[in-house]
């Protein structure tokens, strides 16, 4: 009988144990995953000086496109939090977009190679932004899951695993697709 | 039936660790069977006849396991550690040549996608040049791992499509696929020599009796084992299919996971099996690693039980019908875009303009860079430029070009340039003229050679192949190839010509 008690005491602590470990993974996982896209926006930080620089000298009249890129560079490297970086980003990213709307309008500052190549690093720096945050999500998604599930989330709340908020489109305007008008 | 990728993976996963689970029991299963047979034979033929019993005791059992256990890991781990190079070698496969544009953006996709299943394998990207279309990903057990496509697939796709297979090959590379893979081929490996070496035996050899067990109970110790083991290698390619076709759908799940675009994938898949994707020959094992099968077969299109039985890829159509389910669109749709898509790429080949020379801004001024070499006839020094993609040397003046032998078959296998009439003429007097040509420079004889731009020597001059008689000249000690004006745009045309009949 005694035997009998102990065995599913066993039992029970080791699923405890089990349950607390995968918790603790997933957890680490996230961090990783958040850390991944700061090493991606980085790279994008770090670039858009240099882009500034190259076409200093050829948009001399336009100042405002040139200055909205540096500050939302500046903004965005300030902010901090899942919510309030997505939106600084999403910003950084339109006011690039503005940029390169206004570059098209010359003719040898787009033949220039230099330039060519900071687009294409740009642009597959956004991708893998994008990319990383989906890898993010996922995670987010799995903790999220295991926080919520029976029996998982007697453990999470006894040892203090919180939610993580994903990447989502919270403005309506921007979510909506863009109306393309000739 | 599962909608979600989520659900589809989950549930591929299950079955496939199932199956690679009783493939394991299998193994030990034959193992056993084996050592009864042998034990049962030395028990009626030896010296202790009568006297031991038929079957196994428990201690000789688990000794076997033991056996086989060891004979398992020891074979397994030399497969893998062996099996990335020896595949890279089969299939000729080279690097990414970083000088050319298709593969430089090859290699951007890898890098990006890569950072979609979190960095944890470093992927390096090789290139098959062949014309068919396909991809493939191998891995080791050192989260080392290689994705390799074809120069077709490069010329054919777009950039969400060759995401989408890049992804796909992901999933296959972070389920461990071909690591499974190759155990499963290592442990029966044994078996399949066993087999043979069994074969060749009861076919033509003599056996020699020795001892008090004569020659006709060996060989019938041997069939029992051969029948034996026939049957359990039945069993056990029935298994692997399943195994197989289940990975190749969790892969495409894994790809919709990674990318969030089951239109680009199905558009790729399509696009894929409406053109060739054979490789030459391809042995049976490795045809799992590859996206679609590169054996057609009309098997594998084919759907019910047999088909669904004997194929290692499940059937492109059924692959579809489940992406565009998760889009909640038509198959029809994504057949009519690939197809539209394919019209508009033949209808824009540019004739002119294509070719980009490579400027850079000095002091304000756009400058082309010059290439350290210098033109054999003009004595000018050669621009660099991108032609299909490739970077080649051309000449301002005489606007002859200087190409490396190797980037050749990409030029002629991507269809970005369209061809004027005036090329179109020469080509077929080229074809026409090159036999009384090819008399003329025999009796001719010796002629003025151009030197190599790189290495000084007296280049060889002769027609590209008897085939195409497209006059070159060529320095095979630095691998570089000479074409005059309008030569490569007529020997481009006319092999594509001749591709398409």
């Amino acid at each position: 009988m005694v035997w009998i008690i102990l065995g599913v005491l066993l039992l029970v602590a080791i699923s405890v144990i089990a349950m607390y470990n995968q918790l603790v993974s997933i957890r680490n996982e996230v961090k990783n995953a958040w850390a991944g896209i700061e090493v991606q926006l980085k790279r994008r930080y770090d670039l858009i000086p240099n882009l500034v620089e190259t076409v200093k000298g050829y948009l001399t009249h336009e100042r405002t496109v040139l200055e909205n890129v540096i500050k939302a560079r500046q903004q965005a490297i300030d902010v901090s939090g899942v919510k309030e970086q997505g939106k600084a980003e999403n910003f950084l990213t339109q006011s690039l977009r503005s940029l390169f709307a206004v570059v098209e309008n010359y003719p040898n500052l787009k033949a220039n190679e230099n330039i060519m190549a900071l687009q294409e690093e740009l642009t597959s720096t956004e991708n893998k932004i994008s990319f990383a945050r989906n890898n993010y999500n996922d995670w987010a998604m799995n903790l999220n899951k295991a926080v919520e599930q029976f029996p998982t989330n007697i453990i999470a709340g006894t040892f203090g695993f919180k939610r993580e908020d994903l990447f989502e489109i919270e403005d309506a305007v921007v979510r909506e697709a863009p109306k393309v008008k000739f | 039936m599962a909608l979600t990728y989520t659900e589809i993976e989950q549930e591929k996963s299950i079955r496939i660790w199932t199956f690679f689970l009783v493939v394991l029991i299998f193994y030990f299963l034959i193992a056993a069977i084996l050592g009864n047979l042998a034990k049962a034979f030395f028990a009626l033929n030896g010296e202790a006849a009568g006297k031991a019993s038929l079957f196994l005791s428990q201690k000789e059992f688990l000794y076997i396991l033991l056996f086989a256990l060891c004979a398992a890991v020891i074979h397994a781990a030399y497969s893998v550690s062996s099996a990335m190079p020896l595949i890279q070698r089969n299939l000729e496969a080279q690097n990414v040549d970083l000088s050319d544009k298709y593969h430089e953006r090859f290699k951007r996709i890898v890098d990006e996608v890569n950072v979609a299943t979190g960095n944890k394998y470093k992927i390096t990207p090789i290139v098959i040049p062949t014309v068919a279309m396909n991809a493939f990903a191998i891995s080791d057990n050192r989260r080392n791992a290689v994705i390799g496509v074809t120069e077709g697939l490069l010329s054919k796709l777009n950039r969400q499509q060759l995401e989408a297979v890049v992804a796909h090959e992901c999933g296959h590379i972070v389920s461990g696929d071909s690591f499974q893979t190759t155990v499963g081929c290592a442990l029966f490996g044994i078996y399949a020599a066993m087999l043979v070496g069994i074969g060749k035996v009861l076919r033509g050899g003599r056996i020699r009796s020795s001892g008090k067990g004569s020659g006709g109970s060996i060989i019938l110790f041997l069939l029992i084992v051969y029948l034996v083991l026939n049957i359990m290698q039945f069993f056990y390619n029935l298994i692997r299919l399943f195994m197989s076709r289940d990975r190749e759908l969790r892969a495409d799940a894994i790809a919709v996971k990674l990318t969030r675009d089951p239109i680009s994938l199905s558009e790729a898949l399509y696009a894929i099996s409406r053109g060739w994707r054979g490789l030459g020959y391809i042995d049976r094992n490795l045809e799992s690693l590859f996206i679609i099968n590169p054996a057609r077969e009309s098997v594998d299109e084919a759907e019910g039980f047999l088909p669904d039985l004997l194929s290692t890829h499940p059937p492109v159509s059924k692959r579809i019908a489940i992406l565009a389910a998760m889009a909640h669109i038509d198959v029809k749709n994504i057949q009519e875009d690939v197809i539209a898509e394919e019209k508009l790429r033949d209808a824009s080949r540019q004739i002119v303009g294509n070719e980009r020379p490579r400027v850079m801004i000095i002091n304000g001024e756009p400058v082309p860079p010059a290439s350290p070499f210098s033109c054999p006839k003009c004595r000018q020094p050669l621009i660099d430029e991108e032609y299909e993609g490739a970077a080649v040397e051309r000449c301002t003046f005489c606007e002859g070009v200087l190409v490396e032998k190797g980037r050749i078959p990409r030029i002629i296998i991507r269809e970005e340039k369209g061809f004027t009439d005036r090329i179109k003429k020469m080509a077929v007097l080229t074809q026409k003229d090159g036999l009384r040509r090819m008399h003329d420079k025999a009796k001719a004889g010796a002629t003025s050679y151009l030197k190599c731009p790189k290495c000084g020597q007296d280049m060889l001059r002769n027609f590209y192949t008897t085939v195409y008689l497209v006059e070159i000249d060529r320095c095979d000690m630095c691998n570089l190839i000479w074409f005059d004006k309008d030569e490569l745009e007529v020997l481009q045309y006319l092999i594509e010509n001749k591709k398409s009949g």
